[in-house]
């Protein structure tokens, strides 16, 4: 395990970074006292229950309103020739805010009940009563693709500027001309280096296979839900429980011809996200709070949520590799098709790509992508989006591969493993990579070395990777004449990242944790922040938050040196307070300093400082795990024993926060590889749509993780950080897949492995 | 006499209500109407655990807490009881042991679990060497808890470091004197509820009794055919919330005193339809300890608190966890009119899917088992994608006695292969008086799978249905006979 820090201190002279420490919210949240958005209660507020669409694809033939606008207390029943500031086409789905003539995916929403309780909303919604006209629907990935296969969009596909995928990192777009697509496709990507059959003519082991990943649902346990009240100002004040405060104002304001001025989005506190909250059912609030003039509170029930969010998408990947003899990869060739559900707003195949294909070296290399579109919702982000597709598909061809080649998984693996500067599939030079640091942690760690197994158990070992991502971020921070420190921030705090930025401040001033306040300021007055996803909101923000502390510092400095007549390369902070070296008892407190500061004419005036930073590339992240699994050969049940994982997170700024986001990422990629998905059917129905068929990992079927984390610093990052926060989903699926196969000899080309589908397998 | 209002303390608070508003859910009558925010919706079918408070009864001068989900609980259960929330756990300023500890181990992430699971742990810590119940570890006492974000580890080890944690008595925080007292008091005769609700077109009140003796409970539903039994709620609300059934008129059965205890008459031990799984549970664990084990596999511990044995007979869910054991104990239902008690061999009360032989008027009153039944060997399999809180795509229980090497008695019954769950006689014949070999168990397999006719759904194919028939039986053979072997 390396350890070193990039960074003006020397790692023991830190006092609260790099230190485990619990986090600033735990507090509220514990007491049941943290405010969150369902939670609101506006004064005048009125109710909405969504009526949505029972089939994937029908005409509206009409929709009769009279019965629910007689239920008592329904104030309104909105269709969407009803919201007249909404004239934008649908393209996404934040953008299909109602249904119009046609619904496009079950859960789409045809019509809104305004009630003055939800109860009111509740019995209007039941009797709306909505005529469809059915009609041919196109489900999953291999209809959509069928020569002669309905068009889920006859008329084409609707675009506009909506990009899902965009707040993920390093998305790469296809080719989207219309004229060029095969039906039922919104994008084409294409990568090739070298003459793959050149590859594959010098392989001595060539292998094929096709690999599969269902829709998966980020499973928040806060159902999505948000708040619109139309200020006196007029300004569109949204409360919601959003990943992406930024994102969604931008949205709300296209998607209503509202000025950029007249909206304002309130982060509140989340309850979960994964990928699941940028932005969602605010410009439909929004809307209807604009019809009303009134507050509206739009809150899903989780059956709701399952039929109408953005889950991941289901994916097929055809993957194809050569391998000499001693172990040395010739050529990559794959076709990534990826289920967009209905609409044209996000490019992930590009992304799985890129993940998939860039973790090995290959002299040759061909990956053709498809984006293809589906009578489904949407497909959305899922914590390392498409990651744990590219996992399962080129982790267990790898395992396979070496196998067949008679070597050690690890060792195979080692010897082809990417490094810093080696070519990604797509042509860029990775950034600082530490793969090869992380499977050389695990191959010497006494975890691994001493790992055992009994009858039916075996190990299985998975790389996955995350590019991490990277935005132009700024922060403010103020010295209060109370002595606590002030920093704004833009962002949305959803995993202990505004505790991390607290040690950092305290560590700068001197100061202790208590005194620092960490203000998430709205979307219409904050510093621009990136949203809460691709892992990038500390390696982004941090430089700014302790570059505007650094700056309070210094005119804090200033103002004690002018205060004691001393030279400021004299002074000490400590505790809140500065004083002359040797002269402690002479010490004055930051807050008095502020104080004077703020009270004092013509001194320097309050005490704040703003710093903007822009890092010029990403810090990928690697996690490699190994998993051993107990198989019961009756049942075909899988159950996860042991759990290392490794990973690389460059530095360490609470180690405690870390492993709690590791132990969390590998409980959902074990659900990824061992329970769930969310299943349709031919009609475009969705089958599991409650907590008991949509089988989430419980308490019982967690494992305990072994998290070794290494310190493998970014180059450009603060104090050498990188994201943590996806990467420990990534290569639990794979892992559990080599596992399976080590037990029973069964190779999986599609997750997750159930009791009756393993079964199946072992007996056929 | 008929009192009109319902009372109860709600975090140590004295509270009377009356009206509609005693048929929400508590967690809507908590979020809305007392502002207690803390107790969180997230499924509204008690399979998540985010709503989870403590239900404190009474008994003699103390009061037992039980973790329940509030989702589906209606506030007019709670007439007699204390209830106490998330914001009601910390004493002021201090916070309870696993609130402590859940702070100081990062238990707690997006937060939004985690009222519930406090509650839950908070629950378990309440168990001590005085209670009939055991003290589950805290894998078991989160099984009706979700969480996504931690993968339960930081929460698991909270609970661990919580106990080295000092903390006073939840009775110094709530001195039950007063409290059973005054409950006394104010509820000494039944409630009962006649208001017109304002919210529906018609003119028609919702109604609801509490009524106290099986008599009076049977005249009220020969004058109201359309009232709907409630018992523990844990199903009925789940209808209400997810399939907006909207029953205007309800008989909550739990105060009919008829149905409540666990008896022994004669050769029979007989069970309440009023006694919940806990119940069972505390009075299996000296009684019957091969019962407690297989009650472990009973949905959560939050849904055990409150589902009862009556309600459970009356969802007649074919893959319901409690009536394999019934089938193979040769359980009869007593059924009642309020005069006449009709018992009823469990295999004829079942004629088909959700098909009872249940008339009119009567009421499942109680089960009997022959006290026989108590010294057999007894064993339940269940198959689902996860252990805990999981529809089964099959069930089997197994029932049998070996005398020299020989089935002196098997029972087998399986459920989720067809619309009822159904005793596998003529597997059981193959295997009585049989010696108990590997041959002999793969004969049956063949006979048994052969008995069944599953279909498919989403949960399950028939074919791995089938299989399973036969693969449980190996299972058992192997676990459970070639051991002592």
């Amino acid at each position: 395990m390396s350890k070193s820090i990039s960074g003006e201190n020397a790692p023991s002279q830190f006092k609260y970074i790099g230190k485990p420490r619990g986090t600033i919210d735990a507090p509220e949240k514990l007491k049941g006292q943290a405010l969150y958005t369902a939670d609101l209660q506006l004064p005048s507020m009125l109710h909405l229950r969504p009526v949505l669409s029972p089939h994937a694809h029908a005409r509206i033939v009409s929709i009769d309103k009279e019965a629910a606008l007689a239920v008592p207390g329904v104030r309104a029943v909105l269709d969407a020739s009803d919201l007249t500031h909404w004239r934008k086409k649908a393209a996404s789905r934040v953008g299909a805010l109602l249904a119009r003539n046609e619904v496009m995916f079950q859960g789409h929403p045809v019509a809104v009940v305004v009630g003055e309780t939800p109860q009111a909303a509740w019995d209007g919604a039941s009797v709306v009563d909505v005529d469809y006209e059915e009609l041919d629907v196109v489900a999953d990935i291999q209809t959509a693709l069928k020569s002669g296969a309905p068009l889920v969009w006859p008329n084409g596909i609707p675009r506009d500027e909506s990009d899902v995928s965009g707040d993920h990192g390093a998305v790469e777009k296809g080719e989207s001309d219309a004229a060029s697509l095969p039906p039922n496709v919104h994008s084409m990507n294409s990568y090739t280096r070298g003459e793959v059959e050149e590859g594959f003519a010098e392989a001595d082991v060539v292998l094929e296979r096709n690999y599969r990943t269902g829709i998966v649902h980020q499973g928040y346990m806060e159902p999505q839900v948000c708040v619109a009240s139309p200020d006196p100002m007029g300004i569109m004040t949204i409360y919601t429980s959003t990943q992406g405060p930024r994102t969604v104002h931008k949205d709300v304001s296209r998607l209503l011809d509202l000025p950029h001025t007249k909206v304002k989005v309130v982060p509140m506190v989340i309850g979960g996200g994964f990928g699941g909250k940028h932005g969602m059912l605010e410009p439909l609030a929004a809307a209807v709070a604009l019809e009303m003039k009134a507050p509206v509170k739009l809150e899903l029930t989780r059956t709701e949520d399952f039929m109408t969010s953005m889950p991941a998408p289901a994916a097929e990947v055809w993957l194809k590799m050569g391998v000499k003899q001693d172990g040395i990869i010739c050529a990559i060739q794959a076709r990534i098709d990826v289920d967009n559900g209905v609409f044209a707003a996000a490019w992930w195949s590009g992304l799985l790509a890129q993940l998939m294909t860039s973790g090995y070296r290959t002299p040759h290399l061909k990956i053709d992508c498809r984006e293809v579109v589906t009578h489904k919702p949407m497909a959305g982000a899922y914590r390392a989006p498409t990651a744990q597709t590219a996992s399962f598909a080129m982790e267990s061809h790898m395992d396979e591969l070496a196998r067949s080649l008679k070597l050690d998984p690890l060792e195979f693996r080692l010897q082809n493993a990417a490094g810093s500067g080696d070519l990604m599939s797509n042509g860029n030079p990775w950034p600082s990579l530490g793969l090869k640091e992380c499977l050389t942690t695990l191959k010497e760690s006494e975890l691994w070395q001493q790992r055992q197994t009994n009858e039916n158990e075996g190990w299985g070992i998975a790389v996955g990777l995350w590019p991490c991502g990277v935005s132009p971020a700024s922060a403010v921070c103020r010295m209060l004449p109370n002595g606590n420190v002030q920093v704004q921030v833009g962002s949305v705090d959803i995993s202990g990242i505004n505790s991390g930025f607290v040690q950092i401040v305290a560590e700068v001033l001197s100061i202790d944790p208590s005194k620092v306040e960490i203000i998430q300021v709205d979307s219409h007055a904050g510093p621009v922040a990136p949203p809460s996803g691709g892992s990038q909101v500390s390696y982004s923000l941090a430089g700014a938050i302790s570059g505007a502390t650094r700056n309070v510092k210094d005119q804090l400095a200033k103002l004690a040196a002018e205060h004691f007549e001393a030279a400021e390369r004299d002074l000490v902070f400590e505790e809140g307070s500065v004083h002359v070296n040797g002269l402690p008892s002479k010490a004055i407190s930051l807050a008095e300093l502020a104080s004077q500061a703020e009270s004092r004419k013509g001194g320097a005036g309050p005490v704040i400082a703003t710093s903007s930073n822009s890092i010029q590339e990403n810090a990928p992240a690697v996690a490699v795990h190994a998993v051993k699994v107990v198989v019961d050969l009756e049942t075909g049940k899988v159950s996860p024993k042991n759990y290392i994982a490794v990973q690389d997170v460059g530095f360490a700024i609470n180690p405690m926060l870390i492993e709690g986001q590791v132990q969390g990422g590998v409980l959902q990629g074990l659900g990824w590889g061992l329970w769930e998905e969310m299943p349709y059917d031919a009609q475009g129905q969705l089958l599991a749509s409650n907590f008991l068929d949509y089988a989430m990992p419980r308490a019982d079927d967690s494992v305990f993780v072994d998290a070794v984390l290494v310190e493998n610093p970014s180059p450009l990052g603060p104090l050498g950080i990188r994201g943590v926060g996806e990467p420990p989903i990534v290569p639990g699926g794979a892992a559990v897949a080599n596992a399976v196969r080590e037990v029973t000899g069964v190779r999986f080309e599609q997750l997750p492995i159930r009791p009756q589908a393993l079964w199946k397998a072992m007996n056929s | 006499m008929k009192r009109d209002y319902i009372f109860f303390f709600c975090n140590g608070q004295p509270i009377w209500a009356k009206g509609l508003a005693v048929l929400q859910t508590l967690s809507a009558w908590l979020r809305k109407e007392r502002q207690l925010t803390g107790t969180k919706v997230v499924c509204a079918e008690g399979d998540c655990g985010a709503c989870t408070v403590l239900l404190g009864y009474p008994s003699s001068e103390k009061i037992k807490y039980e973790a329940v989900n509030s989702c589906i609980l209606n506030v007019h259960q709670l007439d007699g009881l204390h209830v106490i929330t998330i914001e009601g756990l910390a004493w002021g300023d201090r916070l309870h042991p696993v609130q402590q500890a859940m702070r100081d181990g990062f238990g707690s992430q997006c937060g939004f679990c985690t009222p519930g699971i406090v509650m839950a742990l908070a629950a378990n810590a309440l168990v001590d060497s005085e209670s009939t119940r055991k003290k589950l570890t805290a894998k078991e006492a989160l099984i009706g808890n979700l969480c996504r974000c931690t993968g339960y580890e930081a929460i698991i080890d909270s609970a661990e470091a919580s106990k080295k944690i000092n903390s006073w008595k939840l009775a110094d925080q709530y001195p039950p004197g007063a409290i059973v007292k005054q409950l006394k008091v104010e509820t000494k005769i039944p409630f009962a509820l006649q208001e017109v609700d304002p919210s529906l077109e018609q003119e028609i009140p919702r109604k609801c009794w509490r009524p106290r003796t099986l008599k009076d409970a049977i005249e009220i539903k020969r004058k109201h055919r359309e009232a709907r039994w409630l018992a523990g709620g844990t199903d009925l609300c789940v209808q209400i919330n997810k399939e907006r059934i909207d029953p205007k008129e309800l008989i909550a059965t739990s105060e009919i005193s008829e149905l409540c205890g666990i008896r022994e008459e004669g050769n029979d031990l007989i069970f309440g339809g009023n006694v919940s799984w806990r119940e069972l549970e505390e009075w299996a664990q000296l009684n019957w300890p091969i019962v407690k084990d297989m009650l472990d596999l009973f949905a959560s511990p939050q849904i055990r608190n409150r589902g009862t044995i009556a309600g459970n007979l009356a969802n007649a869910s074919p893959v319901a966890d409690s009536l394999p054991w019934l089938y193979v104990s040769e359980a009869e239902i007593g059924t009642c009119d309020g005069e006449k008690w009709r018992w009823i061999p469990i295999e004829k009360f079942y004629k088909g899917y959700k098909l009872l032989d249940l008339r009119k008027f009567e009421l499942i009153g109680a089960i009997r088992i022959p006290k026989s039944h108590q010294s057999l060997s007894q064993r339940l399999f269940k198959v689902s994608k996860r252990r805990d809180l999981d529809i089964s795509t099959f069930t089997a229980a197994i029932q049998w006695q070996i005398v020299e090497g020989r089935f002196q008695q098997i029972r087998l019954a399986y459920g989720g292969v067809g619309p009822t769950v159904i005793r596998l006689h003529k597997t059981e014949k193959v295997l009585l008086s049989k010696p108990c070999t590997k041959d002999l168990i793969e004969q049956a397999g063949k006979i048994a799978a052969a008995e069944i006719s599953p279909i498919s759904d989403v949960r399950s194919s028939n074919h791995y249905r089938n299989r399973l028939a036969e693969t449980i039986l190996k299972k058992f053979f192997y676990e459970e006979i070639s051991v002592l072997a």
